[in-house]
Formats: C-alpha cells, sequence, structure tokens
C-alpha cells in the first residue's frame, strides 16, 4: 500500500510505506489514522526537501529500525566520532548550507533520527578548525558580545592555546 | 559549501545546535572553544553539561571497545560538572605529558654526570620511546647543568636510585617528586636509633600498601622494615619504623631480633591505626613463606597474640574482616604451595582478640594472585591464575561465583579503579568500590608487553551470564621482555605502573599509550642481588600506592618518594 506525502508547496510524492517508515512521526501516524490512502499533508517541508528526504529514505529502507531502548545506546556510541559517515552518505549530504539546514529541520520534525545525525555530523565538520569570525560568517551569527565579554572568554579558553 | 546562501541559512533551534555542538565536542574540543566566542548564545551552548559531557566520555573516557563510559549512575548526588571533569583529566594528561619530556631531559642530563660512558646507550633507549610521547607538551626551561651537578645522589655508588626532587620546573606543572626519605636518610635514623649500625637491606613493605588517604590523618602513616646489623656485635635486626607523610617525620619504631638459625625476616604486613593493631610477619627468604606472625598494639608495641600459619603459606593482602564490624578479626589472603607446585588460594580469618585461627577457606588452584572483591565490604574473593582466568570467590564459603574469561596470558595482578571526582562529603578520596577492576596479565619471557584489562565487576555480579564484561583492554610496552609489572595503581584515566626492573610508567588507559616512565625507580642493585626470580616475590620489589592525588612510591632500597602529578589543579 504506497503512502502519499504533500509538501507545502502542494507536490505530491507517492512512496512505499516501508520508506515513509523511516519517519518515527510517519510511522506513527500510519498506526494511528490506518491506511486511509488520504495525501498526508507535511506544511513544514518544502517540495524540494520532502524529494531529498525521500531520496534518503530509499537508500536506508532496509536499515534495521532501531528498538525504543537500543536507540539511546546506538545514539551514544554513534555520537562518539563524527567522521565515520558512509560514502553514499557523504555524497547525499554534499548540498549547499541552506538545504542542509532544511534537511536538518525536516529530518528533525520528520523524527529522521540517522538524517538528522548525518546533518548535524556534517555541520559539525564545518565547524571544525575554523575561527570565530568564519563560523559567524557561515552561519550568518552576529556577534553580541562587548569587548570586555571577549576578552574574558579567551582567558577562559586560553588552557587550550598549545592543544 | 557555499558562502553565498549565507543570508538564506533558516534558524536551527537550540535543540539541534546542541546536537551538533556535541558531535563537535566528541572529536575536536578546540573547536568547540571556537563556538563559545561566537556569540552569547553559542557560549551558552558550548557550555552546556551535555557538550562536556560528550567531550569528556569521548575523549578522555575509555571509549576504545565501543562502549561508552558512563557515569555511574548509582551514585547520589547531582550530575558532575562535566567541564571541571574534563578539564581536570586533561591538565592531568598534559602535565604528565609535560613531566615525561622534564624526567628524561633530567635523566639524560644526570645520567652523563654520573656514567659518562654510558651516555649513548641510554640516549638511544630514550630515543626509542620518544614516540610514544606527545611532542606537543610545552617545553621546559633548562637552567644549566650546575643545577643538575647538584641533584646527584647523596649515594653515587648506586645510581639507580633517583633523587629528582630539584628539577627546575616549569611554570603550571605541579610539583615533581617530593623525596620523604633516602636510603641515607633511613640509615641515619637507624643510626640515631642504635647508635652506628648500618643498614643491611630496606624491605619495601609499604603499608597500608593498597590506597589511603592523605587527607584524613592518620592514615598517612607508612610502616616501612628494614635489616641492618647491630653494631655491637654484627646480629641482624629488623627495625620497624612508623614514617608520617603529611607530617614528614617518624612517629614510632620497633626493632625486632632476626630469629637466629631461620632465613627470615620480620616484615611488617598490616598496620590498622583505627584498631590499634598492627601486624609482623617473619618471612622465609627468598621464598617468603610465612613463618611466625606477631599481632601488636600500636599504642604501646605490645604483643598481643603470637601464632603461626598451618603449612606452607605465603600471604599477599591482609585486611580487617569485616570492616569496622568486627574490630580484632582479620583476613589474610595468600596461597599455599601444594602438592607438584601447584599454588592454591588460601584466606585464613584470624580473630586477634580471642586469639584464635576463626576459619581457612581456599580459592582455587595455581593461583597467581589474590585480592580482595571489594575493599569496602569484603564479601568476594578475585584470584588471577596461571591459566588466563580471573575467577571469583564467595569470600566465606569458598564457592565459586563467577570467572572471567579474556585475558590471553597468565594472570599477575589486579587493582581497582579510582575515580577522580569519587570525594566524600569531606571532599577527602573514597577508596575504590568494586565497580571498575583493572587486571594486568605477562604475556610471557618473549615479549615485552603486558596485558591490562579493565573490567566492569558491577555487571559480572549483578548479570552474570552477560558478554564479558570487557570495558577496554591495552597493550602495555615494557623495557624488556623479562621485565614485567610488579606493581600498579589506577585512578582514571591514568595507570600508573611500577615494573620488577624499576621502570616507573605512567600510561593513560584510554589509548593504551604510555604517557612517560622514569627509570631506575627500584634500585636494581637490590633486586639483581636478591632476586631469587619466583614468581610470588615480584610484587615487593617495590610498590605503587596512592593517596588522592599523590602518587607514592616505595623501592626495595628504602626510598619512599610522594608524586603530585597536579590533577586537582
Amino acid at each position: 500500500m504506497p503512502v502519499v506525502l504533500q509538501a507545502s508547496d502542494n507536490q505530491q510524492f507517492t512512496i512505499e510505506k516501508a520508506v515513509a517508515e523511516r519517519s518515527m512521526l510517519l510511522k506513527n501516524m500510519l498506526e494511528d489514522v490506518g491506511e486511509a490512502g488520504e495525501p498526508i499533508p507535511l506544511p513544514n517541508v518544502a517540495g524540494s526537501i520532502l524529494k531529498k528526504v525521500i531520496e534518503y529514505c530509499e537508500h536506508h529502507k532496509e536499515d534495521p529500525v532501531p528498538s525504543a531502548e537500543e536507540d539511546k545506546d546506538a545514539f551514544e556510541s554513534s555520537r562518539r566520532k563524527a567522521d565515520d559517515i558512509d560514502e553514499w552518505d557523504a555524497q547525499f549530504i554534499k548540498v549547499g548550507n541552506e538545504e542542509l539546514f532544511e534537511i536538518i529541520l525536516a529530518a528533525n520534525y520528520l523524527d529522521i533520527k540517522p538524517l538528522l545525525d548525518l546533518g548535524c555530523k556534517t555541520v559539525a565538520n564545518m565547524i571544525k578548525g575554523k575561527t570565530p569570525e568564519q563560523i559567524r560568517e557561515m552561519f550568518n551569527i552576529e556577534n553580541d558580545f562587548t569587548p570586555e565579554e571577549e576578552d574574558q572568554i579567551r582567558r577562559e579558553n586560553e588552557w587550550a592555546a598549545d592543544a | 559549501m557555499s558562502s553565498t546562501a549565507n543570508l538564506a541559512v533558516p534558524g536551527l533551534s537550540d535543540d539541534i545546535w546542541l546536537l551538533i555542538l556535541q558531535y563537535l565536542a566528541a572529536q575536536d574540543i578546540v573547536s568547540l572553544l571556537r563556538v563559545s566566542e561566537v556569540s552569547r548564545r553559542f557560549n551558552g551552548l558550548a557550555n552546556t553539561n551535555q557538550c562536556w559531557y560528550a567531550a569528556y566520555t569521548c575523549q578522555y573516557a575509555m571509549l576504545t571497545n565501543g562502549e561508552c563510559y558512563t557515569y555511574r549512575s548509582n551514585r547520589a548526588g547531582p550530575p558532575p560538572d562535566w567541564k571541571s571533569k574534563f578539564l581536570t583529566a586533561y591538565k592531568s594528561v598534559e602535565n604528565w605529558k609535560a613531566y615525561g619530556e622534564a624526567l628524561e631531559k633530567f635523566y639524560l642530563q644526570r645520567e652523563s654526570v654520573l656514567n659518562p660512558g654510558r651516555d649513548r646507550m641510554k640516549g638511544e633507549d630514550l630515543g626509542g620511546e620518544e614516540g610514544e610521547i606527545s611532542g606537543d607538551a610545552p617545553l621546559l626551561h633548562s637552567e644549566g647543568t650546575s643545577d643538575h651537578a647538584e641533584l646527584t645522589e647523596s649515594t653515587p655508588s648506586k645510581p639507580s636510585v633517583v633523587c629528582i626532587s630539584h628539577v627546575p620546573w616549569a611554570n603550571g606543572l605541579q610539583k615533581p617528586w617530593e623525596y620523604c626519605l633516602s636510603q641515607a636518610e633511613a640509615t641515619q635514623i637507624l643510626r640515631d636509633l642504635h647508635a652506628t649500625d648500618t643498614l643491611a637491606s630496606t624491605f619495601t613493605s609499604m603499608v597500608p600498601d593498597h590506597s589511603f588517604e592523605l587527607s584524613q590523618s592518620p592514615t598517612t602513616l607508612l610502616g616501612i622494615s628494614t635489616l641492618h646489623f647491630s653494631s655491637s656485635n654484627d646480629d641482624l635486626r629488623s627495625t620497624i619504623l612508623f614514617y608520617d607523610i603529611a607530617t614528614r617525620s617518624l612517629q614510632s619504631h620497633l626493632t625486632l631480633a632476626v630469629p637466629l638459625g631461620l632465613d627470615s625476616v620480620p616484615v611488617l604486613h598490616h598496620l590498622d591505626i583505627q584498631n590499634d593493631v598492627f601486624l609482623v610477619v617473619d618471612e622465609d627468604y627468598p621464598e617468603r613463606t610465612w613463618q611466625r606472625l606477631q599481632f601488636r598494639k600500636y599504642s604501646t608495641q605490645e604483643l598481643i597474640w603470637e601464632t603461626s600459619v598451618e603449612g606452607v603459606m605465603q600471604g599477599q593482602r591482609v585486611l580487617p574482616y569485616p570492616l569496622a564490624k568486627e574490630p580484632g578479626r582479620m583476613l589474610v589472603l595468600g596461597w599455599k604451595v601444594g602438592e607438584e607446585r601447584l599454588t592454591m588460594g588460601v584466606g585464613v580469618l584470624f580473630d586477634v582478640v580471642r586469639r584464635e585461627v576463626i576459619r581457612r577457606v581456599s580459592y582455587g588452584q595455581d593461583v597467581l594472585c589474590i585480592a580482595e572483591g571489594d575493599p569496602y565490604i569484603p564479601c568476594v574473593v578475585l584470584t588471577g591464575h596461571r591459566d588466563n582466568r580471573i575467577c571469583i570467590w564467595d569470600l566465606e564459603t569458598g564457592a565459586l561465583k563467577g570467572t572471567l574469561l579474556g585475558h590471553n596470558c597468565p594472570v599477575w595482578g589486579f587493582a581497582f579503579m579510582d575515580e577522580p571526582d569519587d570525594r566524600d562529603e569531606k571532599g577527602a578520596w573514597r577508596r575504590p568500590q568494586a565497580l571498575t577492576l583493572v587486571s594486568v596479565g605477562d604475556t610471557g619471557s618473549d615479549s615485552d608487553t603486558a596485558e591490562v584489562i579493565v573490567w566492569d565487576i558491577d555487571r559480572v555480579l549483578s548479570h552474570p551470564n552477560l558478554n564479558p564484561p570487557i570495558l577496554t583492554r591495552h597493550t602495555i610496552k615494557l623495557t624488556t621482555p623479562s621485565d614485567v609489572i610488579s606493581s600498579f595503581y589506577v585512578i582514571h584515566p591514568i595507570m600508573y605502573t611500577l615494573s620488577y626492573f624499576g621502570r616507573f610508567g605512567v600510561h593513560d588507559l584510554q589509548t593504551g599509550k604510555m604517557i612517560c616512565s622514569v627509570e631506575g625507580v627500584a634500585d636494581l642493585d637490590a633486586v639483581s642481588q636478591s632476586s631469587p626470580f619466583g614468581f610470588f616475590n615480584v610484587h615487593r620489589v617495590g610498590q605503587v600506592g596512592c593517596g588522592g592525588p599523590q602518587i607514592v612510591v616505595l623501592t626495595r632500597s628504602g626510598v619512599l618518594k610522594v608524586w603530585s602529578p597536579g590533577v586537582d589543579g
């Protein structure tokens, strides 16, 4: 039984149930409402992003679904490294900042943990080795420190200066 | 990444940023600090306990086995401050790295003063190790060789005794070895006590031998057994010195005659100030089998009970039993040599007040080391075996409760892991509880490594049928193939070892790497002269103990040293 998803721009996507169930949100929804065949509206996700998310779910539909209890441990151990991204995922996530953030938001909203982790790891890798100014520029963050505060924080962080 | 899209970057919630920053903290702490300098919001996010938890568990904890070292939730109290935990561990490791460099430098210079001819050889030895020591440690200021010349030991004929008390230390490093008692001083004490006696030997009976709290007087008291010649008639005598580390002073002493005709020497084996009792055992030499046992009062030195153990027994650990509940009862764990030289683990329970042996229990065969399973509430006994097993026994009945399989070589020693944050309400360091066990096995005389396994003992006892509860496993490199680790102490994440050939090593248990090492900590002369090379006296070459953040080493030659690695900065 296929599932129909409707993005915020009314684009519709027909996908296998197994693919939809990579999303905990959709999985629970399908369990609750049964298979009505009606399109499921996803007002928070644009069509272009939903297409990307579905591509990810298609590729990973065979992956074992972690049980709720295992979930926590798997999370802990997968958190350890951000450099253990598999090749397909690495290619998949090679997108612009805007799209990357949209994917993270969509993964968070749809509750697709591995995709959320993938996105977050990717952002973490982007931050690695950057100066505060570069980070501000990359994510358009305003520096709201007073010069005194800036000084103090730099002093606090001095212990790692040679690391 | 495209930078033109910057202005269109959508906002992420704090929750998602926290996820991102945890990944960052897990792999690169410096980048996390850079994030904290970005803006007020990011400063807050980068300083959350979650981020530092990730940093701590991933960077300074044991994760080599794919398992996350999680904080023991069964300990009461608020969650720890993971940032300060991280900083503590970080500083300790960094200090050790710098310390290792300083020691090497000092050692090279010192060697060249003492043995100009051996210069080159030593240099090569140390060069081989350099790869293990990180090169990015801060360099120390050298103040010229004139300083070093003054460091020469007062007994230059024994260059293997190191006294590193005046190395010019760089800023930021904590105190180096603070040496308490040199052989010369021990001799002087004996001369003061007995006119012109000369020191023959010092026995490394450091009591209490496992872990003691330097912050809690009077447990800073150490007992040291010395052997010396009487000035009047050349007879051997034994003097036990009770030395207080906190005040660096001799508290009291007891001189005993060495029994004639027997090749045995009185050695202090247990000191319990609270219950006002200490135990002196006449040890057969070099087998170290126990002959006469003397229980004495510490306050008056009056003899309470003199007895002996049946059969040929060698003791390894003495502990009050059960702690504080029944004063006067004392459990001795050791082994007996049975038929075909098979060693049997034994426990003998003495009631010192009623002067009787309450119980004898045996704990398996082919035992190489034996220890109580929990220093707080002794209810199990652990034995390490020649056939690579570690067994857990019921202390009272001797019933086998579990077996730990995982070592690929004979098991030589145990220690419980102290955790740096494990303090009581007063801030005193707690003794380790039966939670994390570290065991060491020797891979044999043809290999120069030792095998270290960290076990979750909790899990064994509560879920005996689970997979092997190995938290992590490492291989530690030794100086020569015939070297073995004779004594060790672990405070997370650092393991301190003392080897038979006198190398004091500091290892990082998260990576298994050696952070630094000092050669010649034990007195090599004494070791080689009296080395009967049995399995069972190796752990007595020297002992590493710890009180709080300080490491105490007592070598065979009686040099007592205290070292502050600076973990409480």
